[in-house]
């Protein structure tokens, strides 16, 4: 009986699914089209005006040119790969700590309280503002920016596994000691693909932060990066090329997101159907 | 694979969640026989249940002395399952990695873990959703691959904590014939712990009658039915008579029917004001 009920269900949601995954697709494209003629319309204001004139690189038209060149003869990669490096050690570095710290706080509920002042105390600390710290600690910029990377990454990691870690059904836990599992076994088996979902979610905000602070940490000191290439672009007058590097910064952005969301989808369990 | 059913021997236990609070379980002595099939029947808050709970080794008791096949229980083991009233199964994992996750924390190969829950998924007459996401089954179904989980380990001792409470007659019905045709098959030794009389009379070979607060263990009756036991079988429902007018006295109240037993038990009213009644 149930078997039929969900033969229905799954005809039901093929039938809704269609019109609503093809609106979705257009709507989006709508919103790109949106953005790119406003984008359009400022560099034709910004072409009209007087003053303006010399900043005519910062339309469409010049971007793309830039864009296209850009990615042709490698800058676009050459710039791209110290950002993603660092993004990627400072996300590792997050998620190591983070990720052991949620369990904990999540399990011991004195943990928590007493780590509750001091965390959101820090917390709310711009990582930017350890720069100068940072930059002392550690022998290389790029050592400092991992860092900083690192330092606003921690906490969405660290409070989304903690929170994940809280509601945790305390029969699965029961379950699992009544056949039997060991301690690691507790880990593996039901408390990290319990929180799986939490945990990304988690990486997802760190990932956000940490690409936000990613560009302004470059602008000081190093001589690579995306950060640098916007300041590099700037020096030299060369408008069209900020822009593309804008445009790659929002395009890397988008995609290392998505790709949080697809692993979110990936590890969820919670399926309404 | 034969089994050889778990003596089950309990001295003297006591239980009390605080030193200052009354004991919930006061000098339970109990000896369960291998192989045999045993019924705690009770009021809620008489313990029965924090008496399941220590002889798996989930709980330590506050004095006495459990062991099974004469080791001292110190903790869960694999030889001994319980089922519970929820099946508790994980929401990331399919039927039949579900059914099979006890063995995985044992440690045996794959090859062995699949053919085992492959026959267990069998037994409890699951085969045919063995990749079926467990949130699609009813919760008959999910009860079922519980008891497959349990029997995968293929455990001596089998105890269930009203594990069928939440579910409809029908199913109920046939969960309880089942349960007590596999123990009866694989010598497996069976405690459940019910505040359904019916349930008790169905599946076990004696029923020990509970009082609460103390909860002690106040009389023992032995139900001695031939073969498949059905819930109109006059025979069947002359035990439950039985069983019936000695859990009243006991408990001293006129409980008419189940419906009248299961809403005093689960309201939690308090056991003195059930003796004023």
């Amino acid at each position: 009986m149930s078997a039929r009920a969900a033969t229905v269900d799954a005809a039901g949601e093929d039938r809704r699914r269609r019109p609503f995954f093809s609106s979705r697709f257009a709507f989006g494209l709508l919103g790109i089209l949106i953005l790119l003629g406003c984008w359009w319309v400022g560099g034709l204001v910004l072409l009209n005006s007087a003053s303006g004139q010399a900043f005519a690189g910062f339309a469409p038209g010049p971007t793309f040119a830039s864009f296209v060149k850009m990615l042709g003869n490698g800058a676009i990669l050459h710039a791209a790969l110290p950002s993603l490096g660092r993004i990627f050690g400072g996300l590792l570095v997050a998620i190591l700590l983070g990720v052991p710290l949620g369990i904990a706080l999540g399990r011991l509920p004195a943990l928590q309280k007493i780590t509750h002042v001091p965390f959101q105390f820090l917390r709310m600390i711009s990582p930017l503002s350890w720069m100068p710290i940072a930059v002392l600690a550690f022998p290389s910029w790029n050592g400092a920016i991992v860092f900083l990377i690192a330092a606003a990454a921690i906490w969405p990691v660290t409070f989304a596994t903690a929170n994940g870690v809280a509601k945790l059904d305390p029969a699965w836990l029961k379950l699992a000691r009544n056949l039997g599992a060991s301690l690691p076994h507790r880990l593996a088996f039901v408390i990290l693909p319990a929180i799986a979902q939490d945990m990304f979610t988690g990486i997802r905000l760190a990932l956000g932060v940490a690409w936000i602070v990613l560009v302004p940490a470059e602008y000081l000191g190093v001589s690579s990066g995306l950060g640098y290439a916007i300041n590099d672009a700037r020096d030299s007058l060369d408008y069209a090329q900020l822009t593309a590097i804008v445009l790659v910064i929002g395009i890397l952005g988008f995609s290392l997101d998505a790709i949080c969301l697809f692993l979110i989808r990936r590890v969820s369990y919670h399926h309404h159907s | 694979m034969a089994h050889a059913g778990s003596h089950v021997v309990v001295e003297n236990v006591s239980y009390r969640y605080h030193a200052r609070r009354p004991a919930v379980l006061d000098q339970i002595s109990l000896t369960i026989e291998p192989g045999c099939a045993t019924a705690m029947i009770g009021r809620s808050g008489c313990g029965k249940s924090t008496l399941l709970h220590l002889i798996a080794g989930l709980v330590k008791p506050s004095s006495g002395r459990i062991s099974i096949d004469g080791i001292a229980v110190t903790k869960p083991s694999r030889r001994w399952v319980m089922m519970f009233q929820s099946p508790s199964l994980y929401p990331w994992m399919n039927v039949t990695a579900n059914a099979g996750i006890g063995l995985k924390f044992a440690g045996l190969p794959p090859s062995e873990i699949a053919q085992r829950v492959g026959e267990a998924l069998e037994l409890v007459g699951l085969a045919g959703y063995a990749k079926s996401r467990v949130t699609e089954l009813s919760g008959g179904q999910q009860q079922r691959v519980a008891l497959a989980r349990s029997l995968v380990m293929q455990p001596d001792l089998l105890l269930l904590d009203e594990p069928f409470a939440a579910l409809d007659t029908f199913t109920r019905t046939s969960l309880q014939g089942d349960v007590r045709r596999i123990c009866k098959e694989r010598g497996i030794t069976l405690l459940l712990v019910t505040h359904d009389i019916d349930e008790a009379v169905i599946m076990a070979d004696r029923a020990l009658v509970m009082s609460a607060a103390p909860g002690k263990i106040q009389a023992m009756q032995a139900i001695r039915l031939a073969g498949p036991r059905e819930r109109d079988d006059p025979a069947v429902q002359q035990a439950v008579a039985a069983l019936r007018r000695r859990f009243e006295m006991i408990a001293g109240v006129q409980a008419t029917d189940d419906a009248s037993i299961a809403a005093s038990a689960t309201t939690d009213v308090g056991y003195p004001r059930m003796l004023q009644a």
